[in-house]
């Protein structure tokens, strides 16, 4: 899975992103989200971030194998959940 | 394009002429065929949540995800990768689950990989799905005995080595195994190989590869351009039974290659183009065919082609998740008609991915599962499968932008051995309809119905809150008169009709 003029893509990818990297992917979806998104507070956003590092499902200091995310931006959003099965959050 | 579709007014007309009464092409059900590589949530959180997990699995694999899938028909599943099959050491995948080696996946982001999902998984799913595995080997890292050795274990009726080592690991009888990758693009990922290299190694390669249960094996050769097809083909077709090449759609720049779902009517317009010209590839993939093999024995397997956008927001980049919207869908209408017809040399194609990954079939998040409205076009086109294809000539509008155009209908057709006639059309326009005028010749028809997939906007998708929001309705836009089928089709639309 690569295409010719890049030779190649995956070589290119990583998962591991620097925390730099993390604020401007974040900085960047809360401003094309919009004003209208409801943000969680601060304490709420937290508290699901310090469950988050602690659960067996958590990559690379910022990811959750479950559904992907980057949990620093899904954290801060009011209405979304931990997306596991059994959701810690 | 976020506002719905008005209702536009029926413009000028287009011109289908099928002939139901010819036709000897077999459209293979191969072309309906998927792939499934470990990179991002395909494999683990898609296919595989393991033993212990709360999701409702069947020793490890989601059943909600099989229930779905076997709606498709799917014929086959092309495995481990991609570009994962270039590092893949398939003995670190066998045995205890909790002795597999932890490895990193190189050509994904350096993700850890477990290796809970090895050889008796897959090919376990293969057998809850009812479809053929396809496994590709590993030329890029591994060896010839190793990909010998694999072979064997899988398919060895009697007593060896391999044979033994797989009743220790618990299954007794050999599994069906027809197709067999000899590498993954080897021109790049797989080696950076040189063509004069890759024909040689694959000539060696293949030598040893067999199937001991009797069957024959289908050996796929890694393709590429023009000038490394031409080579690989007039050097070693002899050696060979099919040829893959891979084709993806990507509307921008591949450091900008556009959202998913929030698009203009150019991006729109710029991805139906490049997705038609897959089929400049083929006939001059197949025109490399045709002067080596002029009986037709070899096939193109195209066997990863789909959409490619960037990420959705929020998801981690290396995951290669994207949402799929009825632009995908009309993407895989239209490819789905380009394969059908030129299905006397298309033997196989496999879209990317089945899950969570790319112009994926099914996405995932934790227990919650949905169809895309591609998972839906794959459905309805199923017909099709093992039907005969029907010759079928089309004029008409082109859909204009800037100074560049594309047919604005999209038709295949073919009779399946019931006597069945399926017809499916694809209106590439974003927002005007169509309509189609269908002369049917050969054969009285008497009788139409159908089912279309429209979306009441371009960017209509499915989402685990809204996961019917693009489905299947059936379809009173057809009809006939003295013997003349006429079709409305709503702007960014599939159908599929049946005719009697």
């Amino acid at each position: 899975m690569t295409r010719a003029e890049d030779n190649c893509n995956g070589c290119r990818l990583t998962v591991r992103l620097p925390e730099a990297e993390v604020q401007r992917l974040l900085a960047q979806y809360f401003r094309d989200a919009g004003q209208t998104m409801a943000l969680a507070d601060a304490a709420e956003s937290q508290r699901r971030l310090e469950i988050c590092a602690r659960c067996p499902h958590f990559l690379y200091g910022t990811t959750c194998a479950i559904c992907g995310c980057l949990v620093a931006i899904r954290a801060r959003i009011a209405t979304r959940s931990c997306p596991s099965a059994d959701p810690r959050w | 394009m976020h506002r719905k579709t008005p209702i536009a007014q029926w413009s000028i007309m287009n011109r289908v002429v099928i002939q139901t009464d010819l036709g000897t092409t077999k459209i293979s059900r191969h072309i309906y065929g998927h792939f499934a590589e470990h990179l991002g949530r395909c494999i683990y959180e898609g296919l595989w949540v393991g033993t212990d997990s709360p999701i409702p699995n069947t020793r490890g694999i989601r059943n909600d995800v099989v229930a779905a899938l076997k709606r498709l028909s799917m014929p086959n599943l092309r495995w481990p990768g991609g570009c994962f099959a270039d590092t893949y050491h398939w003995m670190d995948g066998i045995g205890p689950r909790e002795k597999r080696p932890s490895i990193v996946n190189i050509h994904w982001g350096g993700t850890t990989e477990n290796n809970h999902f090895g050889t008796h998984e897959f090919l376990d799913l293969c057998e809850m799905l009812d479809t053929s595995p396809y496994i590709c080997g590993n030329m890029g890292s591994g060896t010839v005995h190793e990909m010998a050795q694999w072979l064997e274990y899988i398919t060895m009726p009697g007593t060896s080595p391999m044979a033994e080592l797989r009743r220790r690991n618990g299954r007794q009888d050999p599994w069906n195994l027809a197709y067999w990758g000899v590498g993954n693009e080897n021109w790049g990922c797989g080696g950076n190989m040189r063509v004069q290299y890759y024909i040689d190694e694959f000539r060696r390669y293949q030598t040893y590869c067999r199937s001991f249960a009797g069957q024959k094996l289908y050996k796929v050769a890694c393709g590429h351009t023009d000038d490394w097809n031409e080579a690989l083909v007039r050097e070693a077709h002899q050696f060979m039974d099919g040829l893959s090449v891979h084709y993806y759609t990507v509307p921008g720049p591949w450091h900008k290659k556009g959202s998913a779902t929030n698009f203009s009517n150019d991006e729109w317009f710029v991805t139906l183009k490049r997705a038609a010209e897959i089929e400049d590839f083929i006939i001059r993939t197949r025109g490399t065919l045709d002067r080596y093999d002029s009986k037709k024995r070899i096939g193109i397997i195209m066997d990863e082609w789909g959409t490619w956008f960037d990420v959705e927001p929020g998801t981690n980049p290396g995951f290669l998740y994207q949402q799929n919207t009825m632009r995908d869908a009309v993407v895989a209408g239209l490819s789905l008609n380009i394969f059908n017809r030129h299905a006397d040399r298309v033997h196989m194609a496999n879209i990317a991915q089945a899950i969570n990954v790319l112009q994926a079939m099914i996405l995932t998040e934790g227990a919650r599962m949905l169809c895309t409205p591609t998972y839906h076009v794959f459905e309805m086109f199923k017909v099709h499968q093992d039907a005969t294809l029907l010759p079928t000539f089309t004029e008409g509008e082109q859909y204009k932008s800037g100074d560049a155009t594309l047919p604005k209908v999209s038709v295949s057709a073919s009779r399946d051995a019931s006597g069945k006639l399926h017809v499916s059309l694809v209106n590439l326009h974003p927002e005007e309809a169509a309509e189609v005028k269908c002369e049917l010749r050969g054969q009285a028809i008497s009788k139409v119905a159908g089912r279309i997939l429209a979306g009441s906007a371009a960017n209509s998708m499915n989402t685990f809150d809204k996961p019917d929001a693009v489905k299947p309705a059936n379809f009173d836009g057809a009809s006939l008169r003295n013997g003349e089928l006429s079709v409305k089709l709503p702007a960014h639309s599939v159908a599929v009709l049946e005719l009697q």
